[in-house]
């Protein structure tokens, strides 16, 4: 990992506030930097998926453009190409065979990006920013699902320029999931919707929160034998809810857990609490990460409900997260998240993506 | 003893004064879980002429359920643990309870009740403690929240990315400044709601729990947005709004010392931005008239509140259906558009908030009392009485010489 140190390019070190001298506060883990990262905020990561060979990560962020880089074994990483939007990008997502790439812009389009060819089209279009973008690939069909503020979700055929089909939403998306057949979309306002994918998307059922703030990030799990069975769910309140669909006993396998909040033991002071910005779930281990507006990354065990480790702080938030397809890298994306505001913002401020060995450290404890 | 075959299919029909065992398995695991004394249920084993006060014996074991069976309260605190024993247990204990049930009515009764009382009082306490770690504890303001199954209303919600996008708009077109008085806006708003809900605690507990004054209020919420009442959820004396900062440069997140995330336990009341922020909008009992705001770019003329009934206000809750900061007026930003969501006449607690009554020219200037001979018979008779009964709520604020300070 040579690279780390000099492609970076970083300044002055010793400014961290919270950071041992030694130690540069903007990597406190010592992980494996991406280089060229975007020149602003990285909303969202995308690791490719299996059917392609190697591992190619896309980053959105609010610089209006969608990144991807090689990365290589021995963690080295190559920016490959980009693409620009009109707005910030706010979510990304590969098609089941990684040849493209969907971005979901502030915009209000969506477009396709053909690897390949390296040319972008418009495939959706709505009446607000769009939020989350996923693609769906069910025996009969396949489409790309975009929620959007317009409080409406789409399904879209890409060669189509209308939607397949249109679905109301009681308020905006502000994040989704999708693991075939299932979907789940939390709205504002803490509404929650799962939808089934079978035949053709349709509204399954609508759940009553379980979390009293705003919902931030979702993301569905699966159980032993590879089905959707619940998903987490976490707020800008230090919360995370895990949520089975049909659990045996509801009150017992359903529960939340706090988590990003500082002064754990110490009840003297009040607690500062921070947002989980993103929730993903390891493919391999079933295990979980879960990324703070206080700039540390936390993984947790939901069976034996234990967390297994929490990193240093960062000192800025962590904004997105991600795993590669088979569980070995760990991507999280060090930038501003807003959750202070306007004031805090410094567009001067670098960011940026880390990689981590993930195969170790995410193994579920052994149940007793 | 022999064991009762009868009371095991829960159907003996002699109760306590049963000859053979009832055997209370079920509730004395109950009790273990809840932590109690773990052998009183054994004064149940002594079925058979039983002249021991039943209440007595079995008051202590089921002293709980009642209170455990809604105990579900704490849904999402902690885990499920409590909750899940709960299920088995009311199960395993169901027919003891009832046999018990005739013996035991005079002293369940009370315990129901306080059990009643008790729910709204733990409620209302987590509310608060939930509106101290809200401020105290920087995380993000602009979000919902919810005590039980609906939300509470008066809380606008935005996402910290859509913010991020009206101002990376809002800095392309060279608007930053109506950004910031807009957020400031947001953020007076939400610090008020959080103090109205923590202070709402200890002074009108009722009215916050009560669903019957809940449905009333959204029944009446007005529509029109130049009526100048608005009965607000729950609220039935309004806050007004807090006095803005007439600086509007000077907002920040760090604002003196209550800045977001600040450990800082010398917190100013009102909260964010406070730097000018007289904590008098709330008008309550000590605080008399509240001033009206010195920014002479919002139009808001807080109500002035001196009779605890009174059911003016101002709508809190921004509606953000349609969220854009448009630069002409600062007071018309937060205009909710053909909003449906405003006014449901649904029962549930007010779950999208009802919208403000602003609009580029909302002043309530003048009409804050009105004159008796305005009144219709129906609304003197409403305010003449002690209470308002459900249907006959007025509209309009009664006449001044009829509050009773």
């Amino acid at each position: 990992m040579s690279l780390f140190g000099t492609s970076s390019g970083f300044g002055a070190g010793g400014t961290s506030v919270f950071g041992s001298t030694t130690t540069d506060s903007h990597n406190p883990m010592k992980d494996v930097e991406v280089t060229s990262p975007p020149d602003d905020s990285i909303s969202c990561l995308a690791f490719s998926p299996p059917a392609m060979p190697g591992n190619f990560l896309i980053g959105g962020s609010w610089a209006n453009d969608v990144r991807c880089w090689e990365v290589q074994d021995n963690g080295q990483t190559v920016p490959k190409a980009q693409q620009m939007h009109t707005g910030p990008v706010l979510d990304v997502c590969w098609s089941d065979d990684g040849s493209k790439v969907f971005t979901a812009s502030c915009d209000k389009t969506a477009k396709m990006w053909d690897l390949n060819s390296n040319q972008a089209m418009q495939i959706a279009q709505h009446d607000g920013p769009i939020k989350t973008i996923h693609w769906i690939k069910a025996p009969n069909y396949s489409c790309v699902m975009t929620g959007s503020w317009d409080k409406t979700l789409k399904f879209w055929d890409t060669r189509s320029p209308n939607p397949m089909m249109s679905l109301q939403m009681p308020e905006r998306c502000y994040c989704a999931d999708v693991v075939y057949p299932m979907a789940v979309v939390a709205t504002a306002e803490r509404g929650l919707i799962v939808y089934q994918l079978e035949n053709q998307p349709s509204e399954f059922r609508r759940i009553d929160s379980p979390l009293k703030h705003q919902h931030r990030c979702v993301a569905i799990f699966k159980d032993k034998q590879n089905k959707p069975t619940g998903f987490a769910l976490g707020s800008i309140e230090g919360r995370v809810a895990i949520h089975y669909i049909n659990p045996p006993n509801p009150a017992k396998d359903n529960f939340t857990f706090k988590c990003h909040r500082s002064n754990g033991t110490n009840t003297a002071t009040p607690q500062d609490i921070y947002a989980v910005n993103a929730i993903s779930f390891h493919p391999v281990h079933g295990t979980l990460a879960t990324v703070g507006s206080d700039g540390r990354f936390s993984f947790w065990d939901k069976d034996a409900r234990t967390k297994l480790k929490t990193s240093e702080q960062l000192d800025q938030p962590i904004t997105a997260c991600c795993f590669n397809h088979n569980g070995n890298i760990f991507a999280y994306a060090s930038s501003y998240d807003w959750s202070k505001g306007h004031e805090y913002y410094n567009p001067q401020k670098k960011n940026y993506i880390f990689l981590r060995n993930a195969a170790e450290e995410l193994k579920p404890r052994n149940k007793k | 003893m022999t064991v009762c075959n009868f009371f095991l299919q829960g159907r003996c029909r002699y109760g306590e004064r049963c000859w053979n065992e009832h055997p209370q398995s079920g509730g004395g695991g109950y009790n273990n879980n809840r932590g109690q004394q773990s052998s009183s249920y054994r004064g149940g084993g002594y079925g058979n002429k039983v002249w021991v006060n039943p209440s007595q014996r079995s008051g202590r074991d089921y002293v709980a359920p009642p209170s455990f069976a809604r105990g579900g309260n704490d849904w999402g605190r902690g885990g499920g643990g409590g909750g899940g024993g709960g299920e088995r247990d009311i199960k395993a204990s169901g027919f003891s309870f009832t046999a018990h049930n005739r013996f035991t009515a005079l002293d369940t009764q009370q315990t129901f009740d306080h059990s009643g009382q008790d729910e709204n009082d733990k409620l209302l306490e987590t509310i608060k403690k939930d509106m101290e770690s809200w401020e105290s504890s920087g995380q993000w303001p602009l979000s919902c929240y919810s005590a039980q199954k609906a939300s509470i209303s008066g809380f606008s919600e935005l996402s910290p990315d859509e913010l991020r996008l009206e101002y990376y708009k809002c800095r392309e077109s060279g608007s930053l400044q109506t950004y910031a008085a807009s957020v400031q806006q947001l953020f007076s708003q939400w610090s008020n709601r959080v103090q109205e809900l923590k202070i709402l605690n200890s002074d009108s507990r009722a009215q916050l729990v009560s669903p019957m004054i809940l449905g009333v209020s959204s029944l009446y919420a007005c529509t029109d947005r130049n009526e100048q009442m608005l009965i607000r959820f729950c609220i039935i004396f309004p806050a007004g709004f807090g006095a803005v900062s007439s600086d509007i440069n000077s907002f920040s997140f760090k604002a003196s010392s209550s800045g977001f995330g600040s450990a800082d336990t010398q917190r100013s009341p009102s909260g964010f931005g406070a730097t000018s922020l007289a904590p008098t909008g709330f008008g309550f009992s000590d605080s008399g008239p509240s001033t009206a705001p010195s920014a002479s770019s919002f139009s808001f003329a807080a109500p002035v509140l001196t009779d605890k009934e009174k059911p003016t206000g101002i709508g809190g809750a921004v509606n953000v259906s349609e969220f854009s900061f448009s630069l002409p007026s600062v007071g018309n930003v937060f205009v909710s558009k053909g909003d449906s969501s405003f006014a449901q006449p649904s029962g549930t607690i007010g779950a999208k908030g009802p919208a403000p009554t602003v609009g580029g020219a909302v002043s309530m200037t003048g009409k804050l009392y009105t004159p008796q001979s305005e009144l219709t018979a129906e609304e003197l008779k409403e305010f003449a009485g002690k209470r308002f009964t459900l249907g006959e709520i007025p509209l309009r604020p009664p006449p001044a010489d009829m509050l009773v300070v």
